[in-house]
C-alpha cells in the first residue's frame, strides 16, 4: 500500500511515516499543501493522509482538488478540529474518512487498510488464493494452515499480486505501489523481492512470471 | 412551567399589531373629521335654506310678502299657516334626505379609507417586517446576512443600517472567536497528537532500539515544553483580559531597562543592536502584566529581526500619556495585514516558531490599563509598536526599588509567546 502524508508539523509527519513504514507501507511525506497536491497528482497513492490546517494552500482546497482529479487515491483527513460540523464539512469536501488529533496509531493503520480496500474493486479484509490466506491488517500469511514469515516488502508485493486476482501486475506497478518515491525506478529490487518471496512460499510455485509484462498469481 | 396548550392559545389570540392600530387610527380620525365636516355642512345648508331659500324669501324676492303687508295674508290666518306648513315640509324633506345621503356617504368613504389605511400601513411597515425576518434568520452560525434596505434615507432606513452595522461587528467578533477556538484547539492538540503517535509507534515495535526510544523520549519532552509554553501564554492572555484590579505605580522606563538587561545575551547572539532611550514614565498598573507587555515586545523585536538588525526602545511622557515605542528591523510587512497581528494566533509566517499570542497579550494588557497599542509597518521593513498608557502625575516619588522588589519576588516563568 502506498501512502502520502501531507502534514506541516514535521515531527508528526515523520513519526507517522516511521510507524507506517514499519507496517510495510510505502510512505511519502509532503510538508505543505501545494507540494502535497503535486505529489498526489503525479504518483499513484492508495491513500492520502491530509492535515486540514496547512500553510499556503489550505487542506480544504487540496482535498477539493484531489477529489476532483481523476485519481484513485482515497483521502483521510487528519485534523485537530473534531467537532461535528468540522467532520461533516470535511467529508462534504470529498474526504473519504476523518480522524481527529490526537488519535491512536492503531486506529490510523486500521482506517488506512479499510480505505485501501476501497481503491479499485471491493476487496475482502482477508485475501484467499488457492491454499494461501493473507490478512493485511494483522500482517499474517498462512499456506495450507502453516504460518509463513515474510519481510515487509515481500508481504506488500504478495498482497498486491493477490488483490489483482490472477491478473498480471507489471514490475512498474509493483514498484509504484510498494516502494516510495525515493526508490530508483531502474532498480532490480522488484525482481529480487519476487525471488525471495518465491523461495519463502515454497512448492508448488504460485507466483508466475509473464515474460516482458510482469507477474501474476497462479 | 410552560404549558404547551396555553402557549399555543396565547399565540393565536389576535395581536394588536401596529398595522391594525395604525389602520384603526386612520379610520377613527377620518370618521371624526368626516362627521364634523358633514355636521357643519348640514348645519350650514339648513341655515342657508331657512334664511335665503325658504318659500317666504323667494316670494319676497318677487315682491310678495305672503304673511304681512297689504297683499299678504295676515299672520295667524289659515293661509299663512298653510304656507308655513308647506315651507316646513319642503325644508324638512330636503334636510332629511340630505342627512341620509351624508350618513351613507360617510359610511362608504370611511370604509374605503380604512381599506386604504390598511394598505398604506402595510406598505409603510414593510421594511420593519424585512428587518424582523432578517433578525430572526440570523444566528451565531449565520451572521453573513444583511438587510441592505433600499429607499429614502428615513427613520426605518436608519434603523436597518444601524442593525446592519451591528451585525457586521457581531460577525467580526464571532469570526475572531471561532478563529481563536480553532487555533487554540489546533495548537493544543498537535503536540498531543505527536506525543501519542511517537509513543504508539515505539510501543508497537517490541524490538525498538535504545536510540529509537531515546529519540522518542526527546520528542515527547519537546512537545511537553511546547504545550506548557502555550498553556502559560494562554493563561497570561486570559489573565490580562480579566482586569485584576490590582494596581500600583510602575515606572515603564525601569521595567524596560530590566527587560533589556535580561535579553541582552540573546540579542548579542543574534547580533542585534539595542538602542535604548528611556525617560522615567510612571503609570499605574499591574507590574507583572506590564513587564510581560514589554518583554513580549522586545522578544518579538529580536525573534522577527534580521541578523545584525536594530532594536530601539523609547519611553516618554507626552500630553499626560506614557508612550513606549519599540521598533525593530526585519522583513517588510504588508501594511494592510499589520493590524491582524494583534489577533490571537495570527502569524505572518508559520515557519517561524511561536504561537502568535505575543502581540495579542500586548494589546490586551494595554487595553486593560486603559491604553492602546498601535502597530505600524514602515516602508523600510520591520515593525514599530507604540503603546500609550495614562501617565501618573509627575509629582510621583520615583521609588524604583518598589518595582525591583516586585521583580525579585515574582516567579519569572511567564513565557513570551
Amino acid at each position: 500500500m502506498r501512502v502520502l502524508i501531507i502534514e506541516d508539523e514535521e515531527a508528526l509527519a515523520s513519526a507517522i511515516a516511521r510507524g507506517l513504514r514499519r507496517e510495510g507501507m510505502a510512505v511519502d511525506v509532503a510538508l505543505d499543501g501545494a507540494g502535497g497536491l503535486e505529489k498526489a497528482l503525479i504518483n499513484a497513492y492508495d491513500v492520502v493522509v491530509l492535515d486540514r490546517n496547512l500553510p499556503g494552500l489550505h487542506g480544504d482546497e487540496v482535498c477539493r482538488r484531489l477529489a476532483a482529479a481523476p485519481s484513485q487515491a482515497r483521502i483521510l483527513m487528519l485534523t485537530a478540529a473534531r467537532g461535528l460540523h468540522d467532520k461533516v464539512a470535511g467529508l462534504n469536501l470529498g474526504a473519504d474518512d476523518y480522524l481527529g488529533k490526537p488519535f491512536a496509531f492503531e486506529e490510523l493503520v486500521a482506517r488506512l487498510h479499510a480505505l485501501s480496500r476501497r481503491t479499485g474493486p471491493p476487496r475482502p479484509p482477508v485475501l484467499h488464493r488457492r491454499d494461501l490466506e493473507l490478512d493485511p491488517a494483522r500482517r499474517r500469511l498462512t499456506r495450507d494452515g502453516h504460518e509463513l514469515e515474510l519481510a515487509r516488502k515481500e508481504f506488500a508485493v504478495l498482497e498486491a499480486l493477490m488483490s489483482a486476482e490472477g491478473a498480471t501486475v507489471s514490475a512498474e506497478q509493483l514498484l509504484e505501489r510498494v516502494w516510495d518515491e525515493h526508490t530508483d525506478p531502474f532498480t532490480n529490487v522488484v525482481r529480487m523481492t519476487i525471488m525471495t518471496l518465491r523461495r519463502k512460499l515454497g512448492e508448488p510455485p504460485v507466483v508466475q512470471t509473464v515474460i516482458g509484462v510482469g507477474y501474476r498469481m497462479a | 412551567m410552560a404549558i404547551p396548550g396555553r402557549r399555543h392559545r396565547r399565540l393565536r389570540a389576535p395581536a394588536p399589531t401596529v398595522r391594525l392600530r395604525l389602520t384603526a387610527l386612520y379610520g377613527t380620525v377620518f370618521l371624526v373629521t368626516g362627521t364634523a365636516l358633514l355636521t357643519v355642512g348640514y348645519l350650514l345648508v339648513r341655515d342657508n335654506l331657512r334664511t335665503h331659500h325658504s318659500l317666504r324669501v323667494e316670494l319676497e324676492r318677487l315682491g310678495i310678502n305672503p304673511v304681512r303687508g297689504e297683499f299678504g295674508f295676515p299672520p295667524g290666518s289659515p293661509e299663512a299657516k298653510i304656507i308655513h306648513t308647506v315651507e316646513e315640509q319642503i325644508l324638512g324633506g330636503a334636510l332629511h334626505r340630505l342627512l341620509i345621503e351624508y350618513v351613507a356617504a360617510l359610511v362608504v368613504i370611511t370604509a374605503v379609507s380604512v381599506i386604504i389605511g390598511w394598505l398604506l400601513a402595510g406598505r409603510a411597515l414593510a421594511p420593519l417586517r424585512k428587518i424582523t425576518a432578517t433578525a430572526r434568520r440570523v444566528s451565531g452560525e449565520n451572521l453573513g446576512e444583511r438587510i441592505a434596505l433600499r429607499g429614502p434615507a428615513d427613520e426605518l432606513k436608519e434603523l436597518a443600517d444601524t442593525f446592519d452595522g451591528m451585525l457586521g461587528r457581531l460577525d467580526g467578533a464571532f469570526a475572531s472567536q471561532r478563529h481563536f477556538v480553532a487555533s487554540a484547539s489546533h495548537e493544543l492538540r498537535t503536540p498531543l497528537a505527536i506525543m501519542r503517535t511517537e509513543v504508539d509507534v515505539a510501543l508497537s515495535d517490541p524490538d525498538a532500539s535504545r536510540a529509537e526510544l531515546r529519540s522518542m523520549a526527546e520528542t515527547v519532552r519537546d512537545m511537553v515544553d511546547r504545550s506548557e509554553h502555550l498553556i502559560a501564554s494562554l493563561l497570561v492572555l486570559a489573565r490580562s483580559e480579566a482586569a485584576t484590579g490590582h494596581e500600583e505605580p510602575v515606572d515603564i522606563a525601569a521595567l524596560a531597562g530590566d527587560c533589556i538587561t535580561d535579553l541582552r545575551a540573546r540579542a548579542q547572539e543574534a547580533r542585534i543592536r539595542i538602542a535604548d532611550d528611556l525617560e522615567p514614565a510612571w503609570c499605574s498598573g499591574d507590574p507583572s502584566l506590564l513587564e510581560r507587555l514589554i518583554a513580549n515586545l522586545l522578544d518579538n523585536g529580536i525573534h522577527h529581526n534580521e541578523r545584525g538588525g536594530r532594536l530601539s526602545v523609547r519611553t516618554r511622557v507626552v500630553n499626560g500619556r506614557v508612550v513606549l515605542t519599540v521598533a525593530n528591523g526585519g522583513r517588510r510587512i504588508d501594511p494592510a495585514k499589520v493590524q491582524e497581528l494583534v489577533e490571537p494566533f495570527r502569524r505572518l509566517d508559520r515557519s517561524i516558531d511561536g504561537f502568535g499570542l505575543g502581540l495579542s497579550i500586548v494589546r490586551s494588557v494595554a487595553e486593560v490599563h486603559r491604553g492602546t497599542a498601535t502597530l505600524i509597518a514602515p516602508e523600510a521593513g520591520g515593525l514599530v509598536v507604540r503603546v500609550e498608557l495614562p501617565a501618573l502625575a509627575p509629582s510621583r516619588p520615583a521609588s524604583s526599588g518598589q518595582v525591583s522588589a516586585h521583580r525579585a519576588g515574582r516567579a519569572r516563568a511567564l513565557p513570551a509567546a
